[in-house]
């Protein structure tokens, strides 16, 4: 049986606190701020192969200025809602206007490695295991 | 505190109600037939209005007694009790260990239409004999606040002319679409909401765009020409509603050999940037040759025609 990972309800996304992943290098290009993480090496990326074909080590993101601003905000100390509320306010924006394009970009940045989001995981768990019951509840009617 | 900032009106299909400020609606339906509208504030649903389509009124007082023994069978710790000064609701609240909840309904015979309101309180109850315990904050933290579900429930009303031009004000949009134009489909992005009415082929499409000083540096033209994938036909710049607007004319992007057989749709769009809203508006209309429509006829609201309406209230 797989096991359920714990996720996070978009009221505990809120109060979460995303980090900054600390091997992140960053370098500008102009007006963009470059974030470069390394890739997780394969078993193919080693010589005699890596020897013929190069692989690259690590991967690149460019950031505009909205993405910077958002990226400067996970100072690891903020909540998501803290950041959605400051970005709302910078830019004149409803705040689930604003919660949209910041969770988006949160979203692409935790795919990409760049960030990770800390959540009480023992509240996911225990959310968890109540919607089991509930299903399971619902099912036994 | 600033009635304006803390209430927002909504209107949905001809139903109007005000509601705090922070409340989302997060589910839709555009059906006059049946459907229904939920809200959220940042952390819980706060709102839940149903409707459908009924040839003759439904015994209300049944209704509300059905929910109040379904209620009572749920919840057997809880208390239900009825909802005085409820403005033309027939209302009702059930006070349970686990929250509050406030269920009304009505029955608008001009629209022939079964109107459902359910505002869970997710964050508290009222006291256990079924009393009300005011909060500070209105509608904070999802408590039970009276003067919240009081003002919920006495705003609300109904278009006078269920057949005449109908507006429509949701996620921060206001307009007035012309009647025989019923909305068609409602699109929300991050920050980028926009709301279109269709009659035959024809499409006129409000739009309202967001944080403006990431993108927009009060170039019209540039948008415009992103929006179209190039040049439009014939471009022009004009005063609306007390801003800088652009105009522009040009062809949708179709097929050539619908072009051909005249199945091509004709485009017109207007932008402007209104700077005491922070937001752009684009009104689009897209039409066929034969059948010119007019971009006048969607009227969207920006800040100039909220305050002379302010002023003529």
């Amino acid at each position: 049986m797989s096991k359920a990972v714990p996720t996070l309800s978009p009221r505990q996304l809120l109060d979460a606190v995303p980090v900054r992943n600390q091997a992140v290098r960053t370098g500008r290009r102009g007006g963009e701020l470059l974030l470069y993480v390394s890739l997780k090496p394969r078993w193919f990326m080693r010589p005699p192969i890596s020897l013929l074909m190069p692989f690259r080590k690590e991967r690149g993101t460019a950031l505009d200025t909205m993405g910077q601003e958002v990226w400067q905000a996970c100072d690891g100390g903020s909540t998501v809602e803290q950041i959605v509320e400051r970005f709302a306010q910078a830019h004149h924006l409803r705040f689930h206007e604003a919660r949209m394009s910041v969770m988006q970009f949160l979203r692409d940045l935790t795919q990409r490695g760049l960030l990770v989001i800390v959540g009480d995981k023992r509240e996911a768990r225990e959310e968890i295991r109540k919607a089991k019951a509930e299903k399971r509840r619902k099912q036994n009617q | 505190m600033n009635q304006a900032r803390t209430q927002q009106s909504v209107i949905w299909l001809g139903m109007r109600l005000a509601v705090p400020a922070e409340w989302e609606i997060v589910r839709h339906a555009v059906s006059p037939k049946q459907g229904g509208l939920s809200m959220i504030d940042r952390r819980d649903q706060r709102l839940q209005l149903s409707w459908r389509e009924l040839r003759a009124a439904p015994d209300l007082g049944r209704m509300l007694d059905d929910y109040r023994s379904r209620d009572a069978e749920l919840y057997p710790a809880g208390k239900v009790v009825g909802v005085e000064n409820a403005g033309g609701w027939r209302a009702l609240r059930r006070s349970a260990e686990k929250g509050c909840l406030t269920r009304a309904v009505r029955y608008e015979p001009a629209y022939g239409r079964l109107i459902e309101l359910v505002l869970p309180w997710p964050g508290g109850t009222a006291a256990p004999g079924g009393t009300v315990a005011p909060v500070a904050v209105e509608g904070g933290a999802g408590r039970y606040d009276e003067r919240v579900e009081r003002a919920i429930l006495e705003s609300f009303s109904m278009a006078a002319d269920p057949l005449g031009p109908q507006r429509w004000c949701a996620w921060g949009l206001d307009c007035t679409a012309p009647a025989g134009w019923p909305l068609g489909r409602a699109q929300v992005k991050p920050a980028d909401v926009s709301l279109v009415f269709q009659h035959e082929k024809e499409r006129l499409t409000a739009r309202r765009l967001g944080a403006p000083d990431l993108w927009y540096h009060d170039r019209p033209e540039e948008f415009l020409e992103q929006e179209l994938d190039g040049q439009p036909n014939e471009i022009q710049f004009m005063r609306h509603r007390g801003h800088q607007a652009c105009h522009s004319k040009s062809q949708e992007k179709t097929q050539p050999y619908r072009r051909l057989a005249g199945l091509g749709l004709e485009r017109e769009d207007l932008v402007w940037h209104c700077p005491l809203d922070h937001v752009v508006y684009q009104v689009t209309a897209h039409y066929r040759r034969r059948k010119p429509v007019s971009l006048r006829d969607l009227d969207v609201r920006c800040c100039a025609s909220r305050v002379a309406e302010g002023q003529a209230a």
